[in-house]
């Protein structure tokens, strides 16, 4: 799809290049606070996950207000390098390592963290039970980091696949929050699978001692726990986010003015995809069809 | 230092309180009861014992226990399904295939959702399937076969299972018996799965090794009832493939690879305190999606999302790096030979690695992605499964045998010495170069060429000879040449006008008229009904073409008369064909048109012109050949098939007063329409021929000349030819070519490639299981038996049309009766450009299929479906659908505005005029994404489509639009329309006047379309949508919903009419069910009155039940898991009192029955 085909087809698309966000889903992000009030009296927070750091950008620009005192402070978390944003302090690094939930922890000055946010997903495959199973470990790396470094009582806010297996994460994060909840911003096409569960008040377990080495595996479906499946399932409330006044990102909006129309560019292109070389080859015609 | 973890025990890796119940005894002794602890079954207890208290250790009295208490808690956990109110049973499913196996050369095993799959692939039978898991698909299949043991492991998710087979023999057909000796869940995906051997003599397995996503391995007993290891590798990562080598446990190795973009090969059981890792194979740019071994293990391979193939070898740095593939690449087997490797972008690529090329391309897949190859035991057939729940075979040796590279292979024929055919007295008259001018082939050793010096000259191929046919000055530097199908005789014409029949065998003189003024552009033979007389067509500069009959029924003296003469509309005919049946002849032209003549007598001197031209037939490009299919064609249609050099291969009919014996007088009755079209090739297509039932598609692509197989969807073999050729000849005996001739003419020089290889079919049929859409299907309807013309209608018939983002329109079929669980492709049609979201019948004067999508595509089609049982094999199956009419685009942001939902009423049923039979007009109303709803008209007489209505009911893009024709207490009929739209709202509007205005004819101009009532029911966007009238009050309207908060709604709505005949709703109850589904509802349906069928994106339907008494309330009654991922669309069709039929459809079709208690 073209640029401007996108742009028609999307709003969104359109409306965060306009406003400066690397990416469309700085505005679920936006969204799911109108409804949560995430932000609110937050002094540490943690992006996991972020390039190529819209949510950072929102947290940037939502958090840090000029002249403040003791601004609050934000770290961003990714294994790849991202072009810097004011105010946020960038880690690369994994996050399933021990040495990466202490560096964050160091820059709070040993205090814990109010909020962590996760945007992250796997390239998807098209094969939906793999799909959902990688987006699951990486929604439980997040945990499990997450509980290396949240204050009690903290928010956690991640992004999932809503698929056949979603119970299981359900039950999973009901046993370290008090309340679990399923938002889906208005900004996030119906026809996609994605949502966002928003964990309020963390409480762990009292034996639970945080252990990276020790991977929360999920659950699974077993006589053991069948209250999994049918009437008795785990139930988490869901929640549209963003008012009924917001762009519809499954509707086709004109674009303002067809003449004066012109595509802006992305405001962060992708870095380095794996099939780079591939298509510089099929550019400079190496490839062909039968060699 | 590095080291190894060897865990022992991580069974407790779940964080929850999984603190043990303590064991329920059934009676405690008074002591304990009294303490509230731990008592013991024998008295007296042990707790007593301890206690020193043994003697007061005796039962507790019980106390009556109370009947009609309603008790505790346990209650609201009664099994939910204890009551079984309905019965799901599963019956046809296809999806992607996600893995394949062979037993043997003649066996081979398909993974498709939970099904394991049996195919005999010699006769081309799907002989068993198996539903093997309840939550799982079948992501590998692990065989062993040996005269000792047979045993299949199949795993998937995290399940395993291990079964025993038997493959049984009767009357030459297969059977299989499976018997499930073992199975576990385990802790993560399981990646790949490894029988293991006592010792490297033994042939049953002990074990059995898994790898798993986390980069570790578990090996349990072959029964599953032991952990005997498990070893997490050092590095600690996602792992998206890995691949084990090695038969015990001490030899055995794992590649895996990593999220880090390497493939790292390590021992599993570790000796010593060293690493592990044996070597890291660095480069790819990207995820490693699978790996594979040599049967030595010294080479492996991995393909990736870099889109790259690389070999590697044990302890060498070196690796061979493939580049191909446009998309990332899913699966590979490596061979001493040959990579083979499967990609998104439906191409299976087989490689020399060794020579660093790609020796083949296959395209047999649709869509998007072939998820799984797999080799048969003696490395001959490959097999893939694609996304479009296809699996093909293909025969290894075809690249040896069907791919010709090398210039070897081709014979040049070169002119003899010229004292060998030069008549000395004429030669100071002729050319002084000479050189080969035009030729015939006659068969496989015999070609006949002309030069520019005028020498007819036959060449045999075998024994490299050459003598002189016929000489003629007038054939000197220009002549044109063709050869009949019979190859009896050889036309030519010069440039002064004179056509030659010649003999290539000299059977009789040769006969040469003056037939035109100037130079003759061509000559054409065409084979008519009876065997001896062969029509020869020429033609000159001045479009005049003149059309000859020759009667050689006496081979040695041909008689040639003149049958017409023809007045060319253009002048360049490219190819033409003659219907005897009809008396019409076909001409397809240089740029794109099909011109149609008439013969209505025998007076040879008529010249006859064109009495219809179609346009376009291939865009502007050149028809390169015209065939009539006799198969298809009726009393009342002629059928002809043509090719083009826009690559197309397409199908028309021919109906009207054209094909009448009467005399033509209205012009505008005779009409062509396209039935199928399919593009075969980048290149040009040339011709199309039929070979013993089978039809071959001859073209040129980039440098090679291909011959296609148009039934089985692939290439049989192509040469390498330089390039597209003018003059080139093509036949061959059978389909599969394995005798065939194919001669050309390049820079002045003949060249042919002779071919007579005996190869032996390893399979039937190349397509083992059909292809159905490669993408995501959005809407599937089953078709209702009063379209089927049939003398065996049944109540289930098992046809269904499907549309698919692929843009394709489907005829699929399932075997109700038989237990096979296969669905068929019957037909497939391409005229959308993009997805095809939705589907509706209406009959009027024609049945008529309505189909639309995305890009505001509107279609109708008509369609005629016959079922022709009279012979005893299987039936025959007729489905003829034409596209009919467009609707014309209308909103302004025009190819990108998708129309989301469409519904259509057929105004002779509804007859809401008492006073007319509105036969053939039909009401559609279509929802947008730019949030409009448009009232469409069409009519049949006119041909028309017309917009009656159109309104802005919400500002937010439409999901569901749906008619619903009720009767007021007082007889008014009225049509409501329901719309739903992302606001989670319902808008209920009255079409009644409007299209009674229409109706009338008292509609100037398209009205707006406003509602009279919303009811909101959902948070956010609502994907389902149905409404019933209550059985007990007909006023009374039942809406369900589903929506994207994972809620189901049920409303009912009182409608009522106010003395200005306006609607309103007067009474409004809902209830809504929030808790549904774990996940978005993407369709819901009401049936059988009271109870709604809803599906969901958490793979589950769920059917409810509504009860009525002071509020509504629904029930779950019954909740199933569909085996099909991102299931978006459902149909349900009553089959008997108590049973119905339900298609759903995502990512592949599942058919289920539902039986009602």
């Amino acid at each position: 799809m073209g640029k401007s085909s996108k742009d028609k087809r999307d709003r969104y698309y359109r409306l965060a290049k306009e406003q400066g966000w690397r990416a469309r889903s700085a505005f679920k992000l936006l969204q799911i606070d109108e409804e949560f009030n995430l932000f609110e009296n937050v002094k540490h927070c943690v992006d996991l996950c972020a390039a190529p750091g819209s949510w950072s950008q929102v947290l940037s620009r939502k958090l840090i207000k000029e002249g403040q005192e003791d601004p609050p402070k934000i770290v961003a978390v990714d294994l790849q390098a991202m072009a810097p944003l004011k105010g946020i302090i960038q880690i690369q690094g994994d996050i399933t390592k021990q040495s990466t939930a202490e560096q964050i922890i160091s820059h709070f000055d040993g205090q814990y963290a109010d909020l962590v946010i996760c945007d992250g997903a796997p390239d998807v495959t098209g094969l939906h039970d793999m799909d959902e199973y990688i987006q699951a470990q990486l929604l439980l790396a997040a945990l499990n980091i997450t509980t290396h470094v949240l204050r009690p009582g903290g928010t956690f806010v991640a992004k999932i696949f809503r698929g056949k297996d979603i119970t299981l994460l359900y039950a999973q994060l009901k046993v370290f929050f008090t309340h679990v909840t399923c938002c889906k911003p208005r900004s996030s096409r119906n026809s996609s699978i994605e949502s966002f569960i928003v964990c309020q008040d963390y409480q762990p377990p009292k034996d639970y001692v945080p252990n990276m080495s020790n991977p929360l595996l999920d659950f699974s479906y077993n006589s053991t726990n069948n209250n999994l499946e049918g009437s008795n399932r785990v139930i988490v409330p869901f929640l549209a986010a963003g008012d009924l006044s917001s762009f519809d990102s499954d509707q086709t909006y004109p674009l303002d003015d067809n003449n004066n129309y012109k595509p802006l560019e992305p405001v962060q292109s992708p870095i380095s995809p794996p099939y780079k070389t591939a298509i510089k080859k099929k550019r400079t015609n190496e490839l062909n069809k039968n060699n | 230092m590095e080291k190894q973890i060897i865990i022992t025990d991580k069974s407790k890796v779940s964080v929850v309180n999984n603190k043990k119940k303590r064991c329920q005894v059934k009676m405690a002794c008074v002591n304990c009861q009294k303490a509230c602890k731990k008592c013991a079954n024998v008295r007296p207890c042990s707790r007593c014992i301890q206690r020193g208290i043994a003697d007061t250790c005796f039962d507790i009295e019980r106390k009556p226990r109370r009947v009609g208490v309603k008790r505790g808690p346990y209650k609201k956990r009664r099994n939910w399904k204890l009551e079984i109110l309905a019965i799901i049973e599963k019956k046809a499913f296809a999806s992607q295939v996600t893995s394949l196996q062979f037993i043997n050369e003649k066996i081979l095993i398909e993974g498709t959702g939970p099904y394991l799959m049996f195919f005999d692939i010699e006769n081309n039978i799907n002989f068993k399937s198996f539903n093997i898991f309840q939550h799982s698909r079948v992501h590998g299949i692990r065989i062993v076969n040996n005269e000792n043991c047979k045993l299949i492991a199949a795993y998937g998710s995290k399940s395993l299972k291990i079964f025993e087979f038997d493959i049984l023999t009767i009357e030459d057909q297969y059977d299989v018996v499976l018997t499930e000796k073992a199975s576990i869940e385990v802790k993560d995906w399981i990646l790949d799965a490894k029988f293991l051997y006592e010792n490297k003599q033994s042939n049953v397995p002990t074990d059995i090794a898994l790898a798993l996503a986390h980069n570790f391995v578990i090996v349990y007993n072959i029964d599953l009832t032991e952990k005997k290891y498990e070893v997490h590798s050092e590095i600690n990562c996602i792992i998206y493939s890995a691949k084990f080598y090695g038969n015990t446990l001490d030899t055995l190795k794992m590649a895996s690879g990593t999220v880090f973009n390497v493939v790292i090969l390590w021992n599993v059981l570790n000796k010593s305190n060293k690493s592990a890792i044996i070597q890291e194979f660095k480069g790819h740019e990207g995820v490693i999606f699978a790996i594979d071994f040599t049967d030595d293990g010294k080479k492996l391979c991995s393909v990736s999302d870099d889109r790259t193939l690389r070999v590697w070898t044990v302890n060498d740095r070196k690796s061979v790096v493939l580049y191909g593939h446009t998309s990332r690449i899913w699966d590979c087997i490596l061979t001493d030979r040959y990579a083979i490797t499967v990609s998104e972008d439906t191409t299976c690529r087989v490689w020399d690695y060794h020579n660093e090329t790609c020796s083949a391309c296959w395209e047999g897949h649709y869509g998007k992605d072939i998820w799984c190859v797999a080799i048969s035991p003696n490395k001959d057939i490959v097999a893939t499964g694609g996304g479009d729940s296809g699996v093909r075979l293909w025969d290894l040796k075809d690249l040896e045998y069907n791919r010709i590279e090398s210039s070897n292979a081709l014979k040049e024929v070169s002119l003899p010495e010229q004292e060998m055919y030069i008549d000395p007295s004429i030669k100071d008259t002729l050319p002084k170069k000479e050189f080969i001018r035009n030729f015939a082939q006659v068969d496989d050793r015999k070609t006949v060429f002309i030069t520019n010096t005028g020498y007819f000259l036959v060449h045999d191929l075998n024994k490299n000879e050459t003598s002189v046919l016929y000489q003629d000055m007038s054939f000197c530097n220009y002549s044109m040449m063709n050869i009949s199908d019979c190859k009896r005789i050889i036309g030519s014409g010069d440039l002064s006008g004179n056509v030659l029949l010649l003999s290539p065998d000299n059977l009789f003189k040769p006969i040469k008229w003056k037939a035109h003024e100037g130079k003759v552009f061509d000559v054409y033979f065409e084979k008519s009904d009876d065997p001896n007389i062969i029509y020869f067509f020429s033609y000159n500069v001045n479009n005049e073409m003149l059309w000859s009959e020759i009667n050689i029924t006496d081979g040695s003296n041909p008689i040639v008369n003149q049958k017409k003469k023809i007045k060319l509309s253009v002048n360049t005919v490219m190819c033409l064909t003659y219907s005897e049946k009809f008396n019409v002849l076909l001409m397809g032209c240089r740029h794109g048109s099909v011109i149609v003549y008439k013969i209505n007598n025998d007076d040879p001197n008529e010249t006859i012109e064109p009495i219809y031209r179609y346009t376009h037939a291939h865009g502007k490009d050149a028809i390169t050949c015209i065939t009539i299919d006799r198969n298809l064609s009726t009393d009342d249609s002629l059928v002809f098939h043509s090719t083009g050099r826009d690559g197309n291969y397409n199908q028309f009919r021919l109906t009207g007063n054209a094909l009448s014996n009467n005399e033509i007088k209205e012009q505008e009755l005779i009409k062509i329409e396209e039935i199928g079209k399919s593009k075969i090739t980048k290149g040009w297509l040339e011709k199309v021929i039929i070979v013993n039932n089978t039809k071959l598609l001859l073209g040129f692509f980039q440098k090679r000349f291909f011959v296609y197989n148009d039934d089985k969807k692939y290439e049989v073999m192509s040469i390498s030819c330089g390039g597209a050729h003018r003059k080139w000849y093509f036949s061959t005996e059978s389909e599969n070519i394995n005798k065939a001739v194919f001669s050309f003419y390049r820079k002045e020089k003949l060249y042919a490639y002779l071919r007579n290889i005996q190869v032996q079919k390893l399979f039937k049929e190349e397509k083992l299981q059909d292809n159905l859409h490669g993408k995501e299907i959005r809407t599937i309807k089953f078709i209702d038996n009063s379209i089927i013309e049939s003398d065996h209608i049944k109540e289930d018939m098992g046809l269904l049309v499907t549309g698919a983002e692929d843009s394709l329109l489907k005829f699929l079929k399932y075997d109700p009766d038989k237990s096979s669980i296969q669905i068929h492709s019957k037909s497939s049609i391409r005229k959308h450009t993009s997805v095809i979201k939705n589907l509706g019948f209406s009959s009027g004067i024609n049945n008529l299929l309505f189909t639309s999508g995305a890009c505001e595509e509107l279609n109708v089609w008509k369609l005629e479906i016959k079922e022709d049982t009279s012979e005893m094999c299987d039936s025959n199956l007729y489905i003829n659908c034409v596209n009919y009419v467009s609707a014309p685009h209308v909103s302004p942001v025009t190819s990108e505005t998708r129309i989301m939902d469409m519904d259509i009423a057929n105004l002779s049923i509804l007859k809401l005029r008492e006073y007319a039979n509105d036969i053939g007009i039909h009401l559609i109303i279509t929802g947008y994404s730019d949030s409009l709803t448009r009232l469409w008209v069409f009519d049949e007489k006119s041909n028309k489509f017309e917009i009656i209505a159109c309104g802005k009911l919400s500002n937010r893009c439409i999901l569901r639009t749906k008619f619903h024709f009720i009767t007021l207490n007082d007889n008014t009929k009225k049509l409501i329309a329901f719309v739903a739209a992302t606001d989670g709202q319902v808008y209920l509007c009255d079409c009644t006047n409007i299209v009674k205005k229409y109706l009338d004819g008292e509609l100037s101009k398209s009205k707006e379309l406003v509602s009279f009532s919303k009811i909101t029911l959902h948070q956010s966007g609502i994907n389902g949508l149905d409404v019933h009238t209550d059985i007990n009050n007909k006023q009374r309207l039942i809406i369900a919903t589903g929506g994207d908060d994972n809620a189901c709604s049920v409303a009912f709505v009182d409608i009522s009419k106010d003395n200005q005949n306006k609607l309103s709703v007067i009474n409004y109850k809902k209830f809504t069910q929030e808790f549904a589904h774990s996940s978005a509802l993407t369709d819901v349906k009401i049936f059988n009155d009271n109870y709604i069928l809803t599906i969901s994106e958490d793979q589950r339907l769920n059917i409810w039940s509504i009860t009525i008494n002071e509020k509504i309330e629904i029930k779950l009654i019954e909740s199933k898991y569909i085996d099909i991922p991102d299931v978006s669309c459902m149909d349900i069709v009553q089959i008997s009192n108590t049973k119905w039929k339900v298609a759903l459809s995502g990512i592949g079709i599942q058919i289920l029955y539902i039986t009602l208690n």
